[in-house]
């Protein structure tokens, strides 16, 4: 076997544990391996025992930690799922644009109800997560009066780096897509495709280091046990609208396929279309994924909440 | 005194196989996983082992000793052959009941079918 392979293998593992076993799993591995050159499934057998390792540090496995880590770390895993779901979300508004135009009077009921549910679970799903947020808004203060911002400020200047370059590069962007035609704005244009999905990129960054701040925050937040319940209830909740948004989405996305196959195509209405165009597909799984890291991390949190007291 | 913590009874479970290797003796990584090899016929992989290990050690039921250059071996505490104990006389009650109950009972005729008994 060789340096890297087992490199790679033991970054499978959190740091804590690699310090603690590390040198063992390696001689363990090494002798293991050492007349033939490991299979799949023993290489399999290590990464995810890593995985594993990791999710347990994490307090989304087993009972190691105590409930209140398991019920906060379920509610970090609600959190990281929300900006996965948010990108998905952008992603299928992007793509649904001017989609009403598409479709025939006749048969726009059902994309029209699904399209409207959709949105207002979104709306709901907002409101709640802000909501989430503003509940640790005194704990948040508390901290930083206690001489907490040193433990959090390193997360919270990435994050607003990377936002400051977000805002600059959409400013960017929109000035440039000013001065294109819709066709161009939309798949014609190639350097401005690369520039507009360099861009997503870098807003997705920027969603997730702001995750990476709120996790910092929240670990080192000590929320008091009626708090993290009611925060419980919400992520259960937030959880709840995402499904409800991601069935409606896709509610939308089969009703259009059936009633105007041309607008994914691009084509004029009547003629012969697309079901699906890449997309709508990727985001949709990004929202699917997310909803589904999103129960977890919500049946985590309410699972281990009356354990708290 | 505290009860006996049991461990998981299933007998491919690697704590349980884990502990009752350690019962003839201290033994590292390597060690263990033949020594479970030759007497259960079940190879452990890496990742589950030192996971096993690892929860082993939280629970107070294994120690390690003295490493030897990167080697460490792992011995039995009291506690973990009282859990061990505890587990086995669990399952030896159900082994018994189960013993009683097939010589009691009248041999069912052999049917073979696709996921049926031979």
């Amino acid at each position: 076997m060789t340096d890297i392979t087992l490199r790679v293998l033991l970054r499978f593992y959190p740091r804590a544990w690699r310090a603690r076993y590390g040198d063992e799993l390696t001689c363990l591995i090494l002798q293991s391996s050492a007349r033939r050159s490991p299979s799949l499934r023993f290489l399999t057998n290590v990464a995810i025992a890593g995985l594993r390792e990791r999710l347990r540090a994490m307090g989304l496995l087993g009972n190691d930690l105590t409930p209140w880590d398991r019920v906060q770390s379920g509610i970090v895993l609600v959190m990281w799922s929300w900006m996965l779901f948010v990108l998905g979300g952008i992603g299928v508004a992007k793509a649904a644009e001017y989609w009403k135009a598409a479709v025939p009077v006749a048969s726009a009921r059902l994309p029209e109800v699904a399209f409207t549910s959709l949105i207002v679970a979104a709306v709901i799903g907002a409101v709640l997560v802000v909501a989430g947020v503003a509940l640790c808004g005194r704990t948040f203060a508390m901290l930083l009066r206690t001489g907490g911002w040193h433990q959090v400020r390193r997360p919270i200047y990435r994050a607003s780096a990377i936002s400051g370059l977000t805002a600059i590069s959409l400013l960017g962007v929109s000035i440039w897509a000013h001065h294109l035609t819709f066709a161009q704005r939309n798949g014609h244009d190639l350097a401005y495709g690369v520039a507009l999905l360099s861009w997503v990129v870098l807003f997705s960054g920027c969603l997730f280091s702001w995750a990476a701040a709120a996790t910092s925050i929240v670990r080192h937040l000590n929320l008091k046990p009626h708090l993290l319940t009611l925060e419980t209830r919400i992520v259960v909740a937030v959880a709840a609208t995402m499904a409800a948004t991601t069935v409606a989405s896709s509610v939308w996305w089969v009703s259009i396929a059936h009633s105007a196959p041309w607008f994914f195509a691009g084509t004029a209405p009547g003629t012969a279309g697309i079901v699906a165009l890449i997309n709508l597909v990727v985001p949709v799984v990004f929202m699917l994924t997310a909803t589904l890291l999103a129960s977890v991390g919500a049946r985590r949190s309410l699972r281990n909440a009356p354990f708290m007291a | 005194m505290a009860e006996p913590r049991h461990v998981s009874v299933r007998e491919n479970d690697p704590p349980f196989l884990i502990l009752t290797s350690l019962i003839s003796g201290p033994k590292h990584g390597y060690a263990l996983m033949q020594d479970i090899e030759g007497f259960a016929g079940v190879r452990l992989g890496p990742g589950s082992l030192y996971g096993a290990i690892g929860r082993l050690e939280e629970r107070n039921l294994i120690e390690p000793l003295g490493a030897v250059s990167r080697i460490r071996p792992y011995q039995l505490t009291s506690a973990g052959r009282e859990a061990l104990e505890a587990t086995l006389a669990g399952l030896r009650t159900v082994v018994d009941e189960a013993t009683m109950r097939l010589a009691k009972a009248p041999r069912a005729p052999r049917v073979i079918a696709a996921g049926g008994f031979a």
